[in-house]
């Protein structure tokens, strides 16, 4: 079954290159939904289909910003689960630009930027800033970001490029749950697994695939806890001048390294239990 | 007859309302000032946990989540090993045993040990194979675990403390090279962003300090 669905993927895969290759040389930068159409179609699993319909139109958006209203559940040491909250406003401008400010559900706020050179983060709340290099584009920077640095950036595989092919290795399974109407709009619930998470997703049964609510559920650890955001206000043309990606730093601001940087220095590599 | 009724409603409506009370006050009491849901010895819920990351992967406690402050990490593949050396010990043990048997069974012994140990070895073999191809289906770029274990008065360097556990020491801030160091009581933190929280790590004293 499994092979059958990455044997599926892997051809839909192609067809999304080629498909890109065409979108391309058609108009440089623009995105064209209907050309995810013929992927859906062409694509045994609809599901499947649907959610790299969705992968290919985000990952050839050349910019955007959407806000995303979150909880998470937090298994306590006592057994007993708690949900916290945030709220996230994205802004993307390929290849090397991104600002995500977040306001956590106990108020605290926060700003990470990545501005082409370097990748920080603020905390406004605190007056703290951490700050590294990285070259590369956007997607090296994230990546850099959440492996190396280790840094929270929830759902951050959305805003890859790669994103098709990062689905395409991780999908086990995906089925389509049905039709469902979130504010009166049809959206096609999706549910896929991987090796290691169940995920939902509900994308638009029509139009620009743009996903309007995600559910990931960690079903190996303790208490299966949950991740879910509902997207809003996506913007495919966002009005971002270049001082969004950079931070307003008060003098007062106290610089940090990131842990990841502070146990490189203070430990043996052995010591960090993790692989390079 | 309607009298008593109204009587008896209007005597039994405060118990009915302390009744109603009792619970929701036992449950504000234990979720949210009372010590057992605290983590992090700060008098605090957790936020961070395997969901908190929004990721696609996961590596759950089993596979090593939370690994390294203190320990290091036990992956599937070194599971896979430590079961594979004990039973190794088990069949030394039984090989042991054998040889207070007479000669004869030895040798016919020996020889069904030799098979049964390549058997052994050819299922030790695939089954590590296995464990490393789920490791690395496993090994994504966005599951990896924050790289310390917060853990309440550390004091060894590369342990750290949560911030709500830091608040409560006595400390003395400096900055050195444009970064900051606390003293508090001849150990030394330096604050790292962890995730998306502030740890403080127990680090060597500054250069001059």
């Amino acid at each position: 079954m499994h092979a059958m669905i990455r044997a599926i993927a892997t051809g839909a895969m192609l067809l999304i290159t080629g498909l890109a290759t065409v979108v391309v040389a058609a108009d440089a930068g623009a995105p064209n939904a209907d050309a995810d159409v013929g992927i859906e179609a062409a694509t045994p699993n609809p599901a499947l289909g649907h959610l790299l319909r969705m992968a290919g139109f985000l990952s050839r958006l050349t910019q955007f910003s959407v806000v995303f209203e979150s909880g998470y559940d937090v298994l306590q040491e006592t057994g007993q689960k708690i949900e916290f909250g945030e709220r996230r406003r994205v802004v993307l401008m390929r290849p090397d630009r991104l600002r995500i400010d977040s306001d956590r559900s106990d108020g605290k706020a926060s700003t990470v930027v990545f501005d082409g050179e370097s990748i920080s983060v603020f905390d406004a709340s605190r007056k703290l800033l951490a700050s590294s290099q990285i070259e590369g584009n956007l997607d090296a920077a994230i990546i850099y970001f959440v492996r190396d640095l280790k840094m929270r950036l929830p759902l951050a595989m959305l805003l890859l490029t790669s994103l098709p092919q990062e689905l395409e290795a991780r999908v086990l399974e995906a089925e389509i749950v049905e039709t469902a109407l979130l504010d009166g709009q049809p959206f096609v619930h999706l549910a896929a697994r991987t090796d290691s998470v169940d995920f939902q997703i509900w994308v638009p049964a029509t139009g620009d695939p743009l996903p309007r609510r995600i559910i990931i559920t960690y079903r190996e650890d303790a208490g299966q806890p949950q991740y879910w955001a509902n997207f809003s206000r996506w913007d495919l043309a966002p009005d971002a001048p270049a001082s969004s990606f950079t931070i307003d730093i008060p003098e007062d601001v106290m610089r940090i390294p990131f842990l990841a940087e502070t146990l490189d220095r203070v430990r043996p590599a052995t010591e960090t239990g993790e692989t390079p | 007859m309607t009298t008593q009724r109204i009587l008896i409603v209007a005597l039994a409506s405060p118990l009915l309302f302390v009744a109603t009370l009792s619970p929701d006050a036992d449950a504000r009491g234990r979720g949210g000032g009372g010590a057992r849901g605290m983590a992090g010895g700060g008098g605090e819920f957790s936020r961070a946990g395997v969901a908190s990351g929004g990721s696609f992967a996961a590596r759950s406690a089993y596979h090593g989540a939370a690994a390294g402050g203190l320990g290091g990490s036990m992956g599937m593949s070194d599971r896979a090993g430590a079961r594979s050396d004990f039973g190794g010990e088990r069949r030394d043990d039984l090989s042991g045993r054998r040889d207070d048997f007479t000669q004869g069974r030895d040798d016919r012994q020996d020889d069904r040990d030799e098979f049964r140990g390549d058997r052994q070895d050819f299922r030790e073999s695939t089954r590590d194979e296995r464990w490393d191809y789920y490791d690395d289906r496993r090994d994504r770029w966005d599951n990896r675990a924050t790289g310390v274990a917060v853990v309440a008065g550390a004091a060894i360097v590369g342990a750290a403390i949560s911030a709500a556990a830091y608040d409560d020491l006595d400390c003395t801030s400096i900055v050195v090279d444009g970064f900051s160091y606390s003293d508090c009581d001849g150990t030394w933190y330096q604050p790292s962003y962890d995730g998306g929280d502030i740890s403080y790590v127990v680090v060597d004293p500054p250069p001059g300090y």
